[in-house]
């Protein structure tokens, strides 16, 4: 063959390449694909009613003239399945639901009592779905109620609800679950999952005059926690309890700890403000002072042993933390006083791993906390005998709680504002 | 006619290439007995099982040096045996890329190219590999030298990236809730599984040093194994045991799961790239060696003139099984067959050639000398 034909040969191969290789099979162009950013999955009439939130590409730019609420478009689609409920949304819809960029799972409260695992299975199969995505219970409410709040300044209200998500890791009541995640615990024997929650609240009226008569007045809120048995929900950790649940689940990267002021130590260098006269507040300050604590890192040692038979939880928690916010009437800058902080703040911690200890023990009956796997690596052969009537073993446990605060920060001033040094 | 040849090197990284496209695909660790944390005790006891599987063939091999697994048991069994074997070997490499071939297609149609119908993607497939393997050994074995440390590498990489979702608790307790049985029926389960040895008593004729058969065999098992464990590893410790069970590509979901301060995602297209080169590259390997097995059978010097046969019978059963059942989700009878050939390939002919060689070897000196 002539080095021309040879030529001519590679130049027909590139262009049947060019043709064959551009996989129109699957093309998905922009303009045909409706991307989802927000799932709310519920049930109604005992099918499942799914809505999804839908970019709106024609406003979805920044543009200060176009509302918020026509950014996105909301879809609804009923089915016996998952899928059968996204499938069906393309009868009403003109594009086809594109999965890959929904970042939030918003499971309605009924829903998520009636359980959730089998209904799940579409999004494990799917591949278009991604397992990085969140999964929230919508508290006291239906999934479909919360979508559509935007009361933060993302263009989108599912921007919104994914950027209150990943504050978790500047606020330790609540928790980010993925989906990956979620299965891990589902999937663990000794452990029951905890999920995070999201409730829409009516906001105060806050500039009436130029607020538009939408739910801008509400905004979201993720604080506390979905217990699961399983695959049902049973009930809610607190905001406050879901701080003693990170701790314990060693997961806690940020949080406030406040406590009152301990009274124990007086200054003698420093003077308080004098009182004016009849003026009650003052005083009230100086006896119920807060200190808030800011965590700025936390390591949880857990251990457990088996104690005249019985299974004995030890924690040692450690904090490394800064001083927040000081009410009280304390002098910081003294290494006695910051002690007595210290061990306050240890206190309040251990009373909020207490909180959410007992109220996993006594009102749910069930360990969300890992401590059956943790018993599992350290008794293997008692583990096999036991780990059916775990939940019943944990809910007889004892424990102890083992709380170190060490503050490491005092921020920009040594005393607090309602104290004048003197001397 | 001139034997083309093969560096040491290049048939390791070939061996490691065709086991870790089974790896990173299906991981099979990950589901054979105990089929839990101690998954990789058993990978790191199938070395010792996989050294006694092997050995009858690595006996063979380096007594027959000059000789490929065909000729030598048409030598050792006689003509009409010799070529029966030499035509089940033949049936084995072509069911062998039959079974890759189908694999890959669902790995595309299901990770990539939803909508593209079977046909297409096998197709293409199946014409990139037969090219590849129309230009031999040699192109086998730099290929094999190019890609395998870029695959590696990627492999590294992504586990590095994803190490933040790796919880190595999830790995206690070790061996406590396995017993010795079950370690070890699942050790033996994988050295069967290690089907990719027998391309070296393929190549052992092309070999540019036939001393270091051993030491090829050993490396590349040792090398393999421990990129095997290395996946088996990360995906235990992200999914967690049973998520990574019912998962179909483990490492693949692993991949997905990589978000660095949500700049460094979705990044597993870059695995699939070497996912892909990894099974094209055992793809091309079962149509050369299957090209070049039915070329001895028949006493033709050139595999070529196979190759066209070969890969289109390929093609056509693997579209006619992918059109009909999913390999990957539903492993059974498949599997099962599988194993059955695997033992019958790698163990029992083997050693009853073994034992025929014992009894014939003066015989097989007298009629011509063995060139070691």
């Amino acid at each position: 063959m002539s080095i021309n034909s040879k030529k001519v040969l590679l130049i027909i191969l590139i262009i049947l390449m060019s043709i064959f290789l551009t996989s129109c099979w699957n093309s998905r162009e922009l303009n045909t694909l409706g991307i989802v950013i927000m799932i709310g999955i519920d049930t109604e009439d005992d099918e499942i009613l799914l809505t999804a939130e839908i970019i709106n590409p024609t406003s979805a730019e920044r543009d200060m003239n176009v509302p918020m609420q026509s950014r996105v478009r909301y879809v609804q689609g009923t089915g016996d399945s998952i899928s059968d409920a996204i499938r069906n949304i393309t009868l009403k819809l003109d594009r086809r639901i594109f999965l890959s960029h929904n970042k939030v799972f918003i499971i309605g409260e009924e829903f998520a009592k009636r359980g959730i695992v089998d209904f799940l299975d579409f999004l494990q199969r799917n591949n278009e779905h991604r397992e990085t995505s969140y999964f929230l219970v919508a508290k006291d409410s239906k999934a479909y109620e919360v979508m559509g709040v935007n009361g933060g300044v993302n263009n989108i209200p599912g921007g919104y609800l994914l950027e209150l998500v990943e504050n978790y890791e500047h606020n330790g009541k609540t928790r980010s679950l993925t989906m990956t995640e979620f299965f891990k615990y589902y999937y663990d024997k000794s452990n029951q999952p905890v999920l995070g929650v999201v409730k829409s609240e009516k906001r105060a009226e806050i500039n009436k005059v130029s607020s538009t008569p939408s739910n801008v007045d509400y905004f979201l809120n993720v604080e506390g926690g979905a217990v699961f048995n399983k695959e049902k929900l049973i009930g809610y950790y607190t905001g406050k309890e879901m701080i003693g649940f990170n701790i314990i689940v060693d997961e806690l990267k940020r949080g406030i700890i406040t406590f009152d002021t301990p009274n124990g130590y007086i200054d003698r260098l420093s003077t308080t403000i004098p009182p004016i006269e009849g003026d009650v507040s003052s005083t009230k300050a100086k006896e119920h002072g807060v200190t808030s604590v800011e965590i700025l890192s936390s390591k949880t040692k857990n251990n457990i042993e088996i104690v005249d038979g019985k299974v004995h939880f030890k924690m040692k928690v450690d904090i490394k933390g800064g001083l927040a916010e000081e009410t009280g009437d304390i002098e910081i800058s003294n290494r006695e006083v910051i002690k007595v902080v210290e061990k306050a703040c240890s206190e309040e911690i251990k009373k909020q791993i207490e909180l959410v200890l007992k109220k996993a023990q006594k009102e749910f009956k069930q360990d969300t906390f890992s401590i059956g796997a943790l018993f599992h690596r350290k008794y293997p052969e008692e583990w096999r005998k036991i780990s059916d009537n775990w939940n019943n073993i944990f809910s007889e446990m004892d424990y102890t709680i083992d709380v170190e605060t060490k503050i490491i920060r005092i921020g920009l001033v040594n005393t607090p504002s309602n104290r004048i040094k003197g001397r | 006619m001139k034997i083309e040849k093969v560096s040491s090197r290049q048939v390791i990284f070939l061996i490691i290439a065709f086991r870790i496209a089974i790896a990173f695909s299906y991981l099979p660790a990950i589901n054979v007995p105990p089929g839990n944390q101690d998954s990789w005790i058993v990978l790191i006891v199938s070395y010792l099982y996989s050294t006694l599987v092997c050995s009858p063939l690595l006996f063979l091999g380096n007594r027959f040096s000059n000789l490929t697994l065909i000729q030598y048991m048409e030598k050792l069994f006689g003509k009409v045996v010799g070529k029966i074997i030499g035509l089940f070997y033949t049936i084995f490499f072509i069911l062998g890329a039959v079974y890759f071939v189908s694999i890959l297609s669902e790995i595309v149609r299901i990770t990539m190219l939803a909508e593209t119908p079977y046909w297409i993607i096998t197709l293409f497939m199946i014409l990139t590999c037969m090219y590849v393997a129309s230009k031999g050994v040699e192109v086998l074995g730099r290929g094999a030298e190019f890609f395998v440390p870029i695959i590696i590498s990627v492999i590294i990489g992504l586990v590095i990236l994803g190490f933040n979702k790796l919880d190595f608790k999830v790995l206690l307790p070790i061996y406590k809730d396995s017993t010795f049985r079950q370690i070890n029926i699942g050790a033996i389960d994988i050295a069967f599984k290690f089907t990719d040895v027998l391309i070296l008593s393929m190549i052992i004729p092309n070999l540019e040093n036939k001393k270091e058969i051993n030491k090829i065999f050993f490396k590349s098992l040792f090398y393999s194994l421990s990129i095997v464990i290395l996946a088996v590893v990360v995906s235990q410790t992200s999914l967690g045991i049973e998520q990574a069970k019912h998962a179909n590509f483990p490492f693949f979901t692993f991949t997905r799961l990589i978000d660095i301060y949500r700049i460094i995602q979705r990044i597993e297209s870059i695995y699939i790239m070497v996912w892909i080169i990894s099974n094209v590259g055992k793809i091309t390997g079962y149509l050369f060696f299957a090209s070049l097995s039915i070329s001895q059978v028949l006493n033709k010097n050139k595999p070529n003139t196979f190759i066209i046969l070969i890969s289109t019978i390929t093609y056509i059963i693997s579209l006619f099984l992918i059109n009909r059942r999913t390999v990957l989700g539903v492993k059974q009878p498949i599997e099962n067959i599988t194993l059955i050939l695997s033992v019958i390939a790698m163990f029992i002919i083997p050693l009853i050639a073994l034992i025929v060689y014992f009894f014939r070897r003066k015989t097989l000196k007298d009629k011509e000398p063995i060139k070691n």
